[in-house]
């Protein structure tokens, strides 16, 4: 088993709304390089919130998140963005692609901001609207593209840095069903070839079979994983295998 | 309003940080490089909205121009009609906030037993304290009348060129010093004059100092140790010249002139506030549409966050939206009100003149609309997490880690 390349120490979350509400209680997880996980659960079960605490869109309220071995707690706010830009991708459920750019442009943002010279960045971006299938659109804008053809430039945008861990939020949760499937083929394909290490969030069961590892969620904690994930919940814990779904 | 104020010092400490480092200004432009295209975006984008805003900022740089332009003429008008007034007068002087008009003015013009019109502002003088009033009579009769000087020899007094009568300093002798008091802001202080000869009364009554007639006259540096340089200058002890000031900083102006520029300027006050409502009202359009644009924004600047662009490069991309905005309604601004003054002066068949100071007045406005209505917007974005906009949940102004995400205290 190779080196886990995102880490979860006792992650915890609670919202001030009301009473406060307690999003994730003490999650642990462990991500290896090259691994495609699916995290599963019911709506309100902090699928999201947890996606959120990985990808440093959010602060957890206990516990530490280690991507390559750097600790988030020990980053500013701006040394979190710097993570975002060369170390992981994001695709959205609603693509959150910019409307003012074109898809080519879209998609070369995140070179830009890795400070990659106008001829790098104009190779990568064609390279990647090739990968999704979508250089013939690639001075589209958002507006005139499917959601999923905007779902794959945004596929393309998150790959665009080579980052350890893509993070997806409901990739295919505002597709067609063609549209699924394509996006789902895209992050194996990228999984397998190119050993891209996937996180994706989905109440999609379509992605299962794609996945390495599926872990499900329930009120904010993991209840089971199928496949090769080392997880661990209390003062349990261990390797699950094919111990749900 | 402090954390305004203590944004744009430390906005200033930054900016003079960086002009001194190489690598700091290196990175701007590179993090400028990055976010003009997408600033220029989005303005195109919404076209309307940044019409419309630049429009704003035009009509009010316009507004300066115009207005600036109408009231110095009219200065320049009224100054070139003055009449130089030569009036012997009891001077009395007063420091920088004394009000001359009123009490004062009445409590002399009662003193003399002349009506409050018989006395006037005749004289101001500038020292590197500020501004001295003097005030005297306007009409020397009721003057003479009141010190008891006997008809017949009122016009020989008056034919005298340069001689002049202070009816309370009694027994002095030519060659004397005799005091002109003014109260200042370092209280009461004194300023002497030379007494150049002494009206004797036929009938040995009395005897008054005779000194110059007219104190100050055309502006100018005055030489050391004199107040007043033209035909009749009072010597000035050079203790005192020193409790006034530098020497060399020690002038006097044309009452006249400035007392019309100051009535120029009282009847032109209504038009400055026209002005500073121009100005009020840029920034009050400005800021809420800039507001309102990053609350529209919110998911596109949580991508970029998202995406990872740096706080610092978020503020910059509004904050260059909205220079680009202020500077084309300041250039716009500057043309529309150069025509306007042109036509306006080819139409009154007056002189109508821009100078460099009004255009640069104008350009301070224009930064002062901008720096005002982009700081809510920049400090929001810079301080909003990806989360919270991303999710468009509120922002605050002044975050409380305790109660950020509640949502019951306001926030944009």
């Amino acid at each position: 088993m190779s080196e886990p390349v995102l880490k979860c120490h006792s992650i915890s979350k609670r919202f001030l709304v009301g009473e406060g509400v307690n999003a994730l209680k003490d999650i642990r997880l462990e991500v290896e390089a090259g691994q495609f996980m699916l995290i599963a659960g019911p709506s309100g079960c902090g699928k999201t919130t947890l996606l959120n605490i990985l990808g440093g869109l959010d602060r957890p309220t206990h516990g530490e998140v280690v991507l390559n071995g750097k600790r988030y707690s020990q980053l500013s706010e701006n040394e979190l963005a710097r993570l975002r830009r060369h170390q992981l991708g994001i695709v959205f459920q609603f693509f959150n692609l910019l409307p003012d750019l074109t898809a080519a442009e879209n998609v070369a943002l995140p070179l830009r901001m890795a400070g990659l010279s106008p001829g790098e960045v104009n190779d990568r971006t064609m390279e990647l609207l090739w990968e999704v299938d979508m250089a013939d659109r690639a001075t589209h804008s958002p507006y005139e593209l499917s959601g999923g053809q905007q779902q794959r430039v945004a596929i393309a945008r998150a790959l665009a840095n080579r980052p350890a861990v893509v993070l997806a939020d409901e990739p295919t949760g505002n597709l067609d069903s063609e549209s699924k499937e394509q996006v789902m083929e895209l992050f194996s394909r990228f999984n397998r070839e190119y050993g891209q290490t996937f996180v994706v969030v989905t109440h999609d069961k379509g992605f299962v079979p794609y996945a390495d590892v599926t872990i499900h969620m329930l009120d904010g904690t993991i209840v089971g994983a199928k496949g090769e994930a080392r997880w661990m919940q209390d003062s349990g814990g261990g390797t699950a295998h094919d111990r749900f779904l | 309003m402090i954390d305004f104020f203590d944004a744009i010092s430390a906005w200033a400490r930054r900016m003079f940080a960086m002009i001194r480092d190489p690598a700091a200004r290196e990175r701007l432009a590179k993090d400028a490089r990055l976010v003009f295209p997408l600033s220029v975006r989005q303005l195109k984008r919404s076209r309307a909205r940044s019409v419309f805003l630049a429009l704003v900022v035009c009509l009010a740089v316009a507004l300066h121009l115009v207005a600036s332009a109408a009231t110095r003429a009219s200065i320049e008008s009224q100054g070139a009609q003055a009449e130089k007034i030569w009036a012997p007068a009891e001077i009395i002087l007063y420091g920088p906030n004394i009000i001359v008009d009123g009490q004062l003015r009445s409590d002399l013009a009662s003193r003399l037993g002349m009506r409050y019109s018989d006395v006037a502002v005749v004289h101001e003088v500038y020292t590197s304290q500020g501004a001295a009033m003097a005030i005297g009579t306007t009409f020397p009769v009721p003057l003479f009348a009141h010190v008891g000087l006997p008809s017949e020899l009122i016009e020989d007094v008056r034919d005298e060129d340069g001689v002049g009568l202070f009816p309370k300093s009694w027994g002095y002798k030519t060659g004397d010093r005799v005091w002109l008091g003014y109260r200042g802001d370092g209280g009461w202080q004194d300023v002497w004059v030379k007494v150049r000869g002494v009206y004797e009364d036929p009938d040995g009554s009395f005897s008054v100092p005779l000194v110059a007639r007219t104190v100050f006259t055309a502006g100018g540096v005055a030489p050391n140790g004199w107040l007043g340089y033209d035909r009749n200058p009072y010597l000035v002890q050079r203790s005192v010249l020193g409790r006034l000031g530098r020497e060399d900083h020690l002038m006097t102006q044309l009452a006249g002139e400035t007392m019309l520029t100051r009535m120029s300027s009282r009847a032109m006050g209504p038009v400055r506030v026209l002005m500073g409502m121009g100005a009020l009202l840029a920034v009050l359009g400005v800021f809420n549409l800039l507001l309102l644009a990053f609350l529209r924004r919110k998911r596109q600047l949580g991508t970029l966050k998202a995406l990872g662009m740096e706080s610092s490069q978020i503020g910059l991309l509004l904050t260059l939206e909205g220079a680009i905005l202020s500077g084309a309604g300041l250039v716009t601004g500057w043309i529309l009100g150069t025509l306007a003054v042109a036509l306006a002066a080819r139409e009154l068949e007056t002189t109508l003149e821009i100078t460099w100071g009004i255009y640069v007045g104008a350009a301070l406005m224009a930064a002062l609309v901008f720096a005002v209505a982009t700081w809510m917007p920049v400090r929001l974005a810079k301080l909003a997490s990806v989360d919270q906009l991303l999710h468009a949940r509120r922002v605050y102004v002044n975050p409380n880690p305790s109660c950020t995400n509640c949502g019951r205290c306001g926030g944009f």
